[in-house]
């Protein structure tokens, strides 16, 4: 029994030793990873340092401080802890630490050759290569890493292994043709990556576009969809339009669909309405039919274009086949029509009646409150414009539908800020920020209330008809503004006049305004930012960004204008 | 951007990019003026990091392919910014509320606030590190040596943040002898840290420096309560009330603490432990 008992303590006390001992041991790793996760590399290495002291076998504080030696370029220190470490490590990874170590110094021969011996002892295993190649991938050694992937598929008997490997790797190399053979031969087989070869396919294609042809011929020899979809993709990159278009016609009407809706998404426009129009026409179906006259009208009310809107919106309201009791509330056409009606009369002709007479028309097809709660947010706007603000105070508090709340909440803010209550404006802003705070109104209602704040009396008076103009979608809003601008002298009101502008689908008068000579530097920036991207000729837009990146290398726009001059692999930023 | 994102990310991925390096730019730009951490409040801080982890999870997504959790990490990334923005704001309307500069009898009192939650913080390591030494028979290993020193640090960051006070606040001025007595023990403190020596009495002294806090607190409160009320009778029992909810405050106050967070997850547990007991 004694004996039990002495034993039983001994255990306990070697236990609360050992727990003790890893207790120290794992704070200390905490901290070391915290500081690694924190890029804080000094303090870790001093806290993996520390750990070796007392567990001079820890393996993974050995890899670790490894790790930061070479991420730190301190490979002289590298090596001395590869050496007094080693003994710590398997035969496998200290091998795999030494070839690292050569490669990042600079040595890929002796680096290869110690990868020869290596590969044996693995016994060729797949991942061995894989482990290696990303070594030699560190310096840019290419010509080792395509030499392991090939050596990889004749070791192993599978020619088709490492095909997305190569072609990135190719990519970086700038082997273009290499890196696209294998990108069409991996997407042949795994199609669900569509997105991403498109991805890569463009930044090809952007270093040179000569190579678009070859992958039309391998489209053309392709049975796949998939690649004629790549080709199609490809070819819109390239701003020919309609030869995606025929491609497109082509295939499933599924893809088709997907396509113009993808393009609609992305504002290109471009191909966007074609590919609407042709949908619009081959479809039998009334509802599918008159759904893509709609999304033809919504992107012609986008860029500014009403009459062209005008003239779909009265095809799908003149249509009599919408109006048979099984089409009325299908797809939601017969009511997204006519509130868009109501949108661009407003443009077109400034009416608020006859907007009102469109949402009223509307209200006929709505089949649940949040459609009819909707409408009456819509309402608000044209109460607005009226400057009846207590009429649609009352009309804000009569909306209760849930998915409706973020978007009425911000008509309330915007509601209390144009007839002049500053203080419950701010109050509702608040409220706003603490209840939708990732919400898509928060930035605006920032915006707008700091606007208010720093206008004095007759200027914010201005400035909030020059609004409820906008609101109108009136053109006058944007000279309104700048009328305002030339009395106060605030270069911030101009840069929101040319947004205006942008937002009417008035480049012209936007350029015109970007004329200014800005005194702020922020704002002289962005103006140069919104100027780049209103021009259309390509060559003049490269031009535009070199010369801003010359004289202005760390504005806070800079990395959009490098955007435009990027080069292959930037789909992941250093960080 | 959001409303761009269709199934293929790749249609942003770029823009967000740009976006991403703009805002470090914007930032490093923003914390190039030293004084400017004084100001913003910590949540600043909390909101940036959101915001930046809601991109580098974006980026990492799209480098592995994954693409389901995009849209939700651009709605973190939304929020992150948004809030970054309105704490800003908030900063620029009230100067005084940021992380401890400022001036006024408000500004203060959170200085002190902050610094009785940091001080605790402290107070509990040090506890936790003399029983630590008590279990290795006294002898003191590298490893606590380390952490007494960044201890000792910690400690002198907090004296001179109250020397500044002192310095610049008028309201400090008005109590300055008790200030002062902070930081005399608290740079009795600092020097003990820096030699490594832990003891009963340092422990005391640690002690001592929260209630002096504390101390500090109630006496502008009381002030501003009484200058409030004008000739007005106060309500004791409103008052004592206040003083027991100190502790409950702090406590509460802590767990959000950016200093709290950065200790390891035992370190943290301790602290909890510690504030219970307080709170009892």
């Amino acid at each position: 029994m004694t004996k039990k008992i002495l034993f039983c303590a001994l255990l306990l006390g070697a236990a609360f030793l050992l727990l003790a001992q890893y207790n120290e041991r794992d704070i200390l790793s905490q901290q070391a990873f915290q500081m690694l996760a924190q890029r804080q590399f000094g303090e870790a290495e001093k806290l993996f340092l520390q750990i070796l002291e007392k567990f001079p076998n820890d393996t993974s504080s050995v890899l670790q401080l490894l790790n930061i030696y070479y991420q730190t370029s301190q490979l002289d220190k590298a090596e001395s802890a590869l050496n007094q470490y080693r003994r710590v490590l398997t035969p496998a990874q200290a091998t795999e630490q030494q070839i690292q170590l050569l490669v990042l110094q600079g040595k890929p021969d002796q680096a290869w050759e110690l990868s020869q011996g290596y590969l044996q002892q693995q016994n060729y295993q797949e991942n061995s290569y894989r482990l290696l190649a990303s070594f030699f991938e560190r310096r840019g050694f290419y010509d080792q890493v395509l030499q392991l992937y090939r050596d990889a598929r004749v070791k192993l008997g599978k020619p088709e292994l490492f095909q997305l490997e190569i072609a990135n790797a190719a990519l970086n190399y700038r082997l273009f043709d290499q890196a696209l053979k294998e990108y069409l031969a991996w997407l042949d087989k795994n199609p669900a990556n569509l997105y991403f070869i498109n991805n890569q396919c463009r930044a090809i294609l952007k270093e040179d576009p000569t190579r678009l042809a070859a992958i039309g011929d391998f489209a053309a020899k392709s049975e796949n969809p998939v690649i004629k979809e790549l080709y199609a993709n490809l070819l819109v990159a390239q701003n020919q339009y309609s030869q995606a278009l025929e491609i497109y016609k082509a295939l499933p009407q599924d893809k088709l669909v997907r396509f113009a809706d993808e393009q609609y998404r992305a504002a290109n426009d471009e191909v966007a309405l074609p590919s609407y129009a042709y949908l619009a026409e081959t479809s039998p179906d009334p509802v599918s039919k008159n759904n893509y006259r709609y999304l033809q009208a919504a992107i012609q009310f986008r860029d500014g274009d009403h009459r062209a809107a005008d003239l779909l919106l009265k095809q799908i309201i003149a249509d009599s086949l919408m109006l048979e009791r099984n089409n009325l509330q299908r797809k939601g056409i017969n009511l997204a029509a006519r509130k868009l009606m109501a949108e661009n009369t407003l443009a077109l002709s400034k009416d608020m009646d006859s907007a009102q007479y469109w949402y009223t028309q509307a209200r006929q097809f709505c089949t649940n409150s949040y459609d009819q709660q909707d409408i009456d947010l819509a309402l608000v706007r044209l109460l607005q414009i009226r400057q009846d603000y207590g009429q649609a105070e009352t009309l804000l508090a009569s909306v209760s539908d849930p998915d409706l709340a973020e978007r009425r909440d911000y008509l309330k803010f915007s509601n209390e800020l144009m007839r002049g209550n500053t203080e419950k404006a701010d109050s509702l802003m608040n409220d706003l920020v603490i209840r939708y705070p990732g919400g898509d109104y928060i930035n605006d209602a920032i915006y707008q209330l700091m606007f208010a704040l720093g206008l004095s009396g007759g200027d914010r008076d201005s400035f909030f008809s020059a609004y409820r103009l906008m609101l109108l979608q009136d053109s006058a809003a944007v000279d309104s503004l700048r009328s305002l601008f030339e009395r106060n002298q605030d270069e911030e009101l101009l840069i929101l006049a040319t947004e205006w502008a942008i937002l009417l689908a008035d480049k012209a008068k936007a350029r015109e305004l970007l004329q200014h000579q800005w005194q702020d530097n922020v704002c002289s920036e962005y103006a140069a930012l919104l100027s780049l991207l209103l021009t259309d000729d390509t060559s003049a837009e490269q031009r535009m960004a070199r010369d801003f990146l010359k004289a202005n290398p760390n504005s806070i726009f800079a990395p959009k204008f490098r955007q435009n001059l990027s080069q292959v692999n930037s789909t992941r930023p250093q960080f | 951007m959001r409303n761009r994102l269709g199934a293929d990310p790749y249609q942003v991925v770029n823009d967000l990019i740009a976006d991403y390096e703009g805002i470090q730019v914007s930032l490093n730009r923003l914390f190039s003026v030293p004084q400017v951490s004084m100001f913003v409040p910590p949540k600043f801080y909390i909101d940036m990091a959101d915001a930046n982890k809601g991109y580098r999870e974006i980026f990492i997504n799209v480098s592995e392919l994954q693409y389901t959790r995009i849209p939700e990490q651009m709605g973190a990334i939304q929020k992150g910014l948004n809030l970054m923005v309105y704490d800003l704001i908030q900063t620029l309307n009230n100067p005084s509320a940021g992380a401890g500069g400022g001036s006024g009898m408000q500004s203060l009192m959170q200085m002190l606030g902050q610094m009785s939650q940091e001080q605790m913080a402290l107070n509990m390591l040090t506890e936790q590190l003399m029983m630590q030494l008590q279990q290795q028979g006294g002898r003191m290993s590298a490893a606590m040596q380390q952490q007494i020193q960044k201890l000792a640090g910690e400690q002198d960051r907090l004296t001179e943040n109250l020397k500044r006070a002192l310095q610049n606040n008028p309201e400090a001025q008005k109590q300055g002898n008790a200030i002062k007595q902070i930081i005399d023990e608290a740079e009795a403190i600092t020097r003990q840290l820096k030699n490594n020596q832990l003891s009963q009495d340092l422990l005391q002294r640690q002690d001592r420096i929260i209630s002096r806090l504390l101390d500090a607190t109630r006496s502008i409160n009381k002030r501003e309560f009484s200058e409030k009320r004008k000739a007005e009778t106060g309500d004791p029992s409103l008052r004592q009330k206040d003083v027991g909810e100190d502790y409950d405050a702090l406590r509460r106050k802590a767990m959000l603490d950016d200093a709290y967070r950065s200790f390891p997850p035992a370190y943290q547990q301790v602290i909890l432990k510690y504030l219970k007991l307080l709170n009892e």
